[in-house]
C-alpha cells in the first residue's frame, strides 16, 4: 500500500527540474516593470526613441539596439516611431544638456518640437559576449522608460536581459545565439511588457 | 582580347575544321569591335564610355588591368567603347575628378561621344588564396538628367566550389578575373544589343537566397505612385571602410532591377547633397532635408540606412557578415514608408558539406537588398 503511494524517484526528478527551470524562466520575465495605472496608452501614437545611454564597452551598441528598438516598434503597428534624422535635428534646435536623461521640461519642450505623444529613454547595460569558463555567449541588458509628452512624467518602464551561457551552452558549447537574434528577443520580451 | 580567342581556340574541339571556324568567328567578331556603328544623325554615337573604375576595398587593386579587360571583353562582344585617350581628355578637359557616379555635368561632357557611360566599383579584392574578386557596375545614360539603364554586378572567390579534395579551388587570380569581367560584359553586352558569350562561371539569374530582412514594417500604401527613388550613403557604423557606399550601391542595384520606379543616379544624388551642403546628421534625413531632396531630386521615396557590419575576411573558410537597418522615407508626406533591420552569416543556411554557403559579403548584401527591395514594393 505504502509502496503504491510514493512517487516513483524518476517523476520527483522531473517535477525538481521543471521547478528549477519554471523560477528561471519566471525570474527574467518577471523583471521590474511599472506602468503608470492612470495613463491611457491607447492615446500614444507617436513615440521619439531617444539616443539610448551606452554602459558598454562597445562603441555602437546603444545605436544598433536603437536601432532594432526604433524597427520593432514600428514593426507592431500600433506606433509610428519619429525618424532617427528628425529626433537629431529636434535634439539641436532644443539644445538639450543629455539627450539620453532628458528632464520633465525638457521632454515636454521636445516632444512639441517633434510632434510626439511620448519620448523612449533607456540605457543598454551590456552587449556583447560573455564568458563561464570555456564557455562563451552573447548577451543584452537593457532598460527603458517612456515618458509622456504633456507632463513629462515616466509612465511606463521596464528592463530586459536576452542571452548568457545558460546550462546547454556550458554542456555541449555552441555559442550561443548571434547578437541580433538575442537583442531582438530582449526588445520582444520589453513590448510584451508595454502591450500587456 | 588574344587571351580569349585563344581559349576560345583551345575549348573549339580538336578538329581542325572547328578551330579554324573558331578562329574566323572570333576575328569577325574583334572586327566589328574595332569598327565603330554608324550613328543616326544628330543622336548620340551608339557607344560607351568605360569609366576608371572606382575602389571601394582597403587594398591595392589592379584597376587599370581590370578596367582594360572589361574593355577587351566588351570589344569582343560587339561593344564599341571610346577610346582612352579621347576619354582622359575629356576627364581633364571638364576637370572631372570622380568616376564612382555619373552627374549633370559628366553626362553633358560625354553626350556627344557616347550613349551611356559604365560606371564600375571594385567592392571586394583579394590575390589570395584563394583569390577574391567583385565588382558593382551600372549604365547610366548622358541624358539630362542622366539615367540608370541598367545595373549588375559579379563577384567570384577561388573557393566558391573547391569539390572534393580541394580540386575545384581556384588559386590563380587571373582567371578568377577574367571569369568575373566575362560575365559583368556578358551582362552589359546583353542590356547594350551586344552578343553575350555566356562562358562565365559566374551563374546569371541565380534564385534568390533566403535572406529577407528579420524585422520590417512597410507603409507603402501606393506603391504605384512612386515614381523615383532616391537612395543616400548609408551610415557606416565602425563596419569595414567604405561599407555604408557599398550597400548603397548595392541598393541601387537591387532597385534598378527590381523596383517598378526609376531609380536616381548615385552621382545626381551626391551633386543634390553637395550642391545644398546637406549634412546627413546621426540616423538619417530630417524632415526639412526630405523636403529639399524632393525639390532637388524629384524624388519621391528616399532610402536611407545604416551598416552595422560587414565583415568579408579572406581565407576558403571565411564567413562573411552583414547587418542592415533600412528606412525608406515617403518625401511627400515626410513620414517612415519603409523600416527594417536584418542581419545575415555567410554560413547560416549550410546544412551539410557546405551547400548553401554564401563566401563574400559581396554576394550576402546582394541577396538581402534583393529581398529588401521585393518585399519593399510588394503588393
Amino acid at each position: 500500500m505504502r509502496r503504491q503511494s510514493d512517487p516513483p524517484r524518476g517523476t520527483s526528478l522531473a517535477l525538481t527540474l521543471l521547478l528549477a527551470a519554471g523560477c528561471g524562466a519566471g525570474a527574467r520575465r518577471n523583471a521590474v516593470t511599472f506602468h503608470d495605472p492612470n495613463m491611457d496608452f491607447s492615446l500614444v501614437r507617436t513615440v521619439a526613441v531617444m539616443p539610448l545611454a551606452n554602459l558598454t564597452p562597445n562603441p555602437h551598441a546603444a545605436e544598433r539596439v536603437r536601432d532594432t528598438l526604433a524597427t520593432m516598434l514600428q514593426a507592431t503597428g500600433s506606433l509610428y516611431v519619429v525618424p532617427a534624422g528628425e529626433v537629431a535635428r529636434g535634439i539641436s534646435r532644443s539644445s538639450l544638456a543629455d539627450a539620453q536623461a532628458p528632464t520633465p521640461e525638457e521632454a515636454v519642450q521636445f516632444a512639441k518640437l517633434v510632434q510626439a505623444d511620448a519620448l523612449i529613454v533607456g540605457t543598454v547595460r551590456e552587449y556583447g559576449e560573455v564568458r563561464s569558463g570555456s564557455a562563451a555567449a552573447n548577451v543584452v541588458a537593457l532598460s527603458v522608460s517612456m515618458m509622456e509628452a504633456a507632463s513629462g512624467r515616466v509612465v511606463w518602464s521596464a528592463s530586459s536581459s536576452e542571452g548568457g551561457v545558460g546550462a546547454g551552452t556550458r554542456l555541449f558549447g555552441g555559442g550561443g545565439q548571434p547578437m541580433n537574434v538575442v537583442t531582438e528577443r530582449a526588445i520582444e520580451d520589453l513590448l510584451d511588457k508595454l502591450f500587456r | 582580347m588574344t587571351m580569349t580567342c585563344q581559349r576560345r581556340v583551345r575549348t573549339g574541339g580538336p578538329i581542325g575544321a572547328g578551330v579554324t571556324l573558331c578562329a574566323a568567328l572570333c576575328a569577325a567578331l574583334v572586327t566589328a569591335a574595332e569598327e565603330t556603328p554608324p550613328a543616326a544623325p544628330g543622336a548620340p554615337p551608339q557607344r560607351l564610355v568605360v569609366l576608371p573604375i572606382e575602389s571601394l576595398v582597403p587594398v591595392a587593386a589592379p584597376l587599370t588591368e581590370i578596367r582594360r579587360g572589361l574593355v577587351d571583353r566588351l570589344g569582343l562582344r560587339g561593344v564599341a567603347t571610346l577610346d582612352d585617350g579621347r576619354m582622359e581628355e575629356i576627364l581633364a578637359r571638364h576637370r572631372l575628378r570622380y568616376t564612382g557616379g555619373v552627374g549633370r555635368e559628366m553626362a553633358a561632357a560625354f553626350r556627344e561621344e557616347a550613349r551611356a557611360l559604365l560606371v564600375v566599383s571594385v567592392d571586394l579584392y583579394d590575390d589570395g588564396p584563394p583569390p577574391r574578386l567583385g565588382c558593382i557596375a551600372r549604365l547610366v545614360s548622358t541624358d539630362d538628367p542622366p539615367r540608370v539603364l541598367w545595373a549588375g554586378g559579379a563577384a567570384r572567390t577561388g573557393g566558391d566550389s573547391p569539390g572534393l579534395l580541394g580540386i575545384g579551388l581556384e588559386l590563380d587570380p587571373v582567371v578568377l578575373r577574367d571569369d568575373v569581367l566575362r560575365k559583368l560584359a556578358d551582362d552589359v553586352a546583353a542590356e547594350t544589343g551586344g552578343q553575350p558569350s555566356g562562358d562565365s562561371r559566374v551563374r546569371r539569374d541565380k534564385p534568390l537566397p533566403k535572406l529577407d530582412p528579420q524585422r520590417a514594417f512597410g507603409a507603402l500604401a501606393a506603391a504605384e505612385t512612386v515614381r523615383r527613388v532616391a537612395v543616400l550613403p548609408f551610415d557606416d557604423r565602425g563596419a569595414a571602410p567604405y561599407a555604408g557606399t557599398i550597400v548603397a550601391l548595392q541598393m541601387v542595384r537591387a532597385l534598378a532591377r527590381r523596383a517598378p520606379a526609376e531609380t536616381i543616379e548615385p552621382g545626381l544624388v551626391r551633386e543634390a547633397l553637395l550642391e545644398a551642403r546637406l549634412i546627413l546628421e546621426d540616423g538619417g534625413p530630417s524632415l526639412p532635408q526630405l523636403a529639399l531632396l524632393r525639390s532637388l531630386l524629384d524624388a519621391d521615396l528616399v532610402v536611407a540606412g545604416r551598416v552595422g557590419e560587414y565583415l568579408d575576411l579572406g581565407g576558403e573558410w571565411a564567413d562573411p557578415s552583414v547587418d542592415l537597418a533600412v528606412q525608406a522615407y515617403d518625401t511627400r508626406t515626410g513620414r517612415v514608408a519603409w523600416s527594417s533591420i536584418g542581419a545575415r552569416r555567410g554560413a547560416a543556411g549550410v546544412v551539410f558539406f557546405d551547400l548553401g554557403r554564401i563566401h563574400t559579403a559581396h554576394a550576402l548584401s546582394e541577396g538581402m537588398t534583393d529581398q529588401l527591395v521585393r518585399r519593399m514594393f510588394a503588393r
